[in-house]
């Protein structure tokens, strides 16, 4: 070799470094070619859809952690397990008809104040224990304790005794009648009473629903495996559900693109669009959210009547339904669903995008230039929808000042009713119905509000919906509507719903009427 | 040494016993509690106080300061508020996933970073020094997200080779392991190496103009071995000083990358806690990273100490 690297003349060209080269390139080229892939092994093996198939893993990506605590809640923390682990007494149809589930049926005395209701007698806990009333018992009773969390405590709260006259029938004596009492039906998941301490961390989780809590580690990932002795006869298909819990919009868009999971739940509205196009996922809308502005009466200017009716007028609301979600929600200043029987289409276009309107009402109240500080919870839409809405204040004649909130501070300030002037926020539960909406979310609780909105008409108005009679609740709910967009004390934006993507190798995958993922008859093709 | 092995733990007991404070008051501090993130978006406040007075957490400061202290003392760091669970077990779940990304990710800066600053060092100049100096820069620039959003895109989304998303422990299955771990640990990697590397190749430049490869070029030592033994021996101090603080800035960019690749790691578990006011779980992480410092700190100072004899007489006068 010389001085320039290259051979002695007679030498071959051929040196020790291409060799080493040459074999490590082999060896590479060998191990890689004997390798399995774990891009291959995510995606999976795909076939012919030709009707169910038993048997495979269904891998979800979900954007919250789960938490077993709230078996009984209407939180992302329970939509993708709840109705796998549980069932409940009753559920919705497509109506809002309670159909009967581990009841057979129910019957209603002395005025709605008590309630007998027939169960089941082929259900076996995960446990291997036949279930019974005790479990009714407790399961109905729990969603009382703040622990449990449950949107439906108002109800439960109503329970003054419950007895069981055999192991398959349970009477519950209310305090008074409940209009909503098929939403505790609906939400109270019926819990082995033995082993109900075990939900606090996760250790006992025993239901009766098509698939058994196998393992879950927190902030990380949740096994399901099927329920062998589930009522329904060869359901379910699968054998086991994934969970993994991956809280990055982005990495959660990335899990069901990159074929780690089939269905990512909680995905944001715009990548969900994005996703459609693409012909190997479908787009499911789940659970609905109210999206609102909460205002404070008590604090300058909205003292004033014509101001806070003013902000329903300022607030673009098909512009913030197309920008921040896409199209897949509705503008509406009504904050439940079409399933309410009182939701009339007049009350959902009560406010609509009228500025002139908007301004001289402020102009009117003398509240031109006031400055307002906007608290915004620290969630993506509700962060977007408010840069929206203090765009269109602004444009008003109001000055206004964000502060973001993260969920905790916020949820403490909503509950202790220190919030700032205006805030923004997102509600679960509009799926759920009017008069349990009005009665458990702190925003428009008739005794002491976010807002502090003090009125003996309005307790009179949400008191009556909650006694209501069946021929009676939809003009109550109506009137409840028609009273708090006079009073304007908070205006819906935007009725969203959470963003499901799935693969469309997985087939039959439902949801239960309030949203929770249902995958008695789902399969993997 | 032992001598002064003993005088340096009382400095470091203080340490941990001030970080101790810190990490109980510090997350207070925060508006919100356990008890609300826990009570869920419809509590009121009256459902608050009830969760509250059942955590415990309605005591003075000062009982549940020492009362944790007491269990922490004994190894038991209490359990956490909001799963529930010992949060030994939730710390150990996600210590495995962040010690194999940090380790990957060290070595590959270590074997990039050198690798450029010597390719670039080895030439005075030309196109492969442009073309490694553009590089560096380039990834000097780039945070770790982007860089792993870029790989993604890259090698997951348009080529797809290489899993982008989730984790699969090394000790269960290494061949499937190694390839959930390679993208994530090069994001991480390639902005340190190339810190690394720039350092490297300024180091080498310098020496370069040093009397005794002056010498060794006119003696006429072939150049590969003025490089190999002269320049870059004499270069690589520098760099492995740095190596250890960059190995510190790997291990904080794995809270970002964590979150980029969905790896369920100590970092997600940190920022998890942070939003759910999990105080025990900070107070855990907490102490227990500021007593692997306190302990690199103290095998630093011991490895200084034997190799210069200067600073143990100088410690003992």
């Amino acid at each position: 070799m010389n001085e320039r690297g290259n051979p002695p003349p007679g030498r071959s060209a051929v040196t020790r470094r291409t060799i080493l080269l040459g074999m490590a390139g082999l060896g590479a080229g060998t191990l890689l070619s004997g390798c399995r892939l774990a891009v291959a092994e995510a995606r999976g093996d795909t076939g012919a859809g030709d009707g169910p198939r038993a048997g495979g893993t269904l891998m979800v990506a979900v954007n919250s952690d789960p938490a077993p605590a709230a078996a009984q809640s209407q939180l992302t923390t329970s939509m993708t397990w709840r109705r796998l682990v549980f069932e409940t007494l009753s559920s919705y149809d497509d109506n809002g008809v309670p159909q009967p589930a581990l009841a057979t049926g129910w019957e209603l005395g002395e005025g709605g104040r008590v309630v007998t209701i027939d169960l089941r007698r082929d259900v076996l806990l995960h446990s291997g224990r036949p279930m019974d009333a005790r479990d009714v018992m407790y399961s109905l009773k729990r969603p009382a304790e703040p622990a449990s969390g449950s949107q439906v405590r108002s109800i439960a709260a109503l329970i003054t005794d419950m007895t069981a006259d055999d192991p398959w029938t349970v009477r519950v004596r209310l305090s008074r009648p409940a209009a909503n009492l098929f939403d505790l039906f609906e939400l109270a998941s019926i819990i082995d009473h033995e082993s109900g301490a075990g939900l606090a961390d996760g250790s006992a989780v025993i239901g009766t629903g098509p698939f058994r809590w196998e393992s879950w580690v927190p902030g990380s990932s949740l096994s399901m495996v099927r329920n062998p002795h589930y009522r329904v006869q060869g359901r379910p298909y699968l054998d086991r559900i994934q969970q993994t819990t991956i809280g990055d919009a982005t990495a959660l868009v990335t899990a069901v693109r990159g074929s780690r999971a089939q269905v990512a739940y909680g995905t944001a509205p715009l990548d969900a669009k994005g996703l459609s196009a693409d012909g190997r996922f479908t787009v499911v809308p789940s659970a609905a959210a109210a999206y609102s502005v909460g205002i404070t009466v008590t604090e300058a200017p909205f003292t004033d009547v014509r101001v806070r009716q003013a902000i329903g007028y300022a607030i673009d609301r098909e512009r913030i339904n197309s920008s921040v979600f896409a199209g897949y929600g509705e503008a509406s200043s009504l904050w439940w669903t079409r399933r309410d029987p009182g939701w009339s289409e007049a009350q959902s276009r009560a406010y609509t995008f009228d500025p002139d309107r908007a301004r001289a009402l402020i102009e009117q109240a003398g509240a031109v230039g006031s400055e307002v500080v906007f608290d915004v919870r620290s969630i993506l839409a509700v962060r977007s929808m408010a840069e929206i809405v203090r765009y269109d204040l602004e444009n008003v004649g109001l000055r206004v000042r964000i502060q973001a909130l993260d969920d905790v501070t916020f949820n403490q300030r909503l509950a202790a009713g220190k919030l700032s002037a205006l805030w923004a926020s997102a509600f679960g539960l509009a799926d759920i119905g009017a008069v349990t909406f009005a009665s458990s979310v702190p925003a428009f609780l008739p005794s002491r509000n976010a807002s502090r909105f003090d009125s003996a008409e309005y307790r009179r108005l949400v008191d009556a919906a909650l006694t209501a009679d069946e021929p009676n609740r939809a003009s109550s709910v109506r009137a409840i509507g028609s009273f708090i967009h006079e009073q304007a004390f908070d205006h819906c934006v935007v009725v969203a719903p959470l963003m499901t993507v799935q693969s469309r190798r997985l087939r039959d995958a439902g949801k239960t009427a309030l949203g929770a993922l249902r995958l008695d008859d789902a399969y993997l093709v | 040494m032992i001598g002064y092995l003993i005088r340096r733990i009382p400095s470091a007991v203080l340490v941990l016993f001030a970080t101790s404070v810190l990490a109980f008051v510090l997350p207070r501090l925060a508006p919100g509690d356990p008890a609300t993130a826990l009570a869920g978006p419809e509590a009121t406040t009256v459902e608050i106080d009830a969760i509250r007075a059942d955590l415990g957490l309605d005591r003075p400061l000062l009982t549940q300061y020492l009362d944790w202290l007491g269990h922490a003392l004994r190894g038991d760091f209490a359990t956490s508020y909001v799963t529930g669970r010992p949060v030994v077990d939730l710390i150990a779940d996600r210590a495995g996933s962040t010690v194999q990304l940090a380790v990957l990710a060290g070595a590959l800066m270590v074997v990039l970073g050198l690798g450029l600053g010597l390719a670039a060092g080895a030439v005075g100049r030309g196109r492969v020094r442009t073309g490694i100096d553009v590089l560096c820069t380039v990834l000097l620039a780039m945070p770790a997200f982007l860089s792993g959003l870029l790989l993604v895109l890259l090698l997951g989304i348009a080529v797809p080779i290489l899993p982008v998303s989730g984790e699969v422990s090394l000790l269960d299955d290494p061949e499937i392991g190694i390839q959930y771990l390679i993208l994530p640990a090069l994001a991480l990697a390639l902005p340190q190496a190339a810190a690394v590397g720039r350092l490297l190749r300024s180091a080498m430049d310098q020496a370069r103009r040093e009397e005794y490869v002056r010498t060794a070029v006119a003696k006429g030592v072939p150049a590969r071995q003025i490089v190999v033994r002269h320049v870059l021996r004499n270069s690589l101090s520098s760099s492995l000083v740095t190596l250890g603080i960059r190995f510190g800035e790997i291990l904080g960019g794995a809270i970002v990358v964590e979150a980029v690749f969905a790896r369920s790691g100590l970092g997600e578990l940190a920022v998890t806690s942070v939003y759910q006011r999990d105080y025990v779980v900070l107070q855990a992480l907490t102490l227990i990273a500021v007593g692997i410092a306190v302990l690199t700190q103290l095998l630093t100072e011991i490895g200084l100490a034997a190799l210069d004899p200067r600073i143990r007489l100088g410690a003992t006068t």
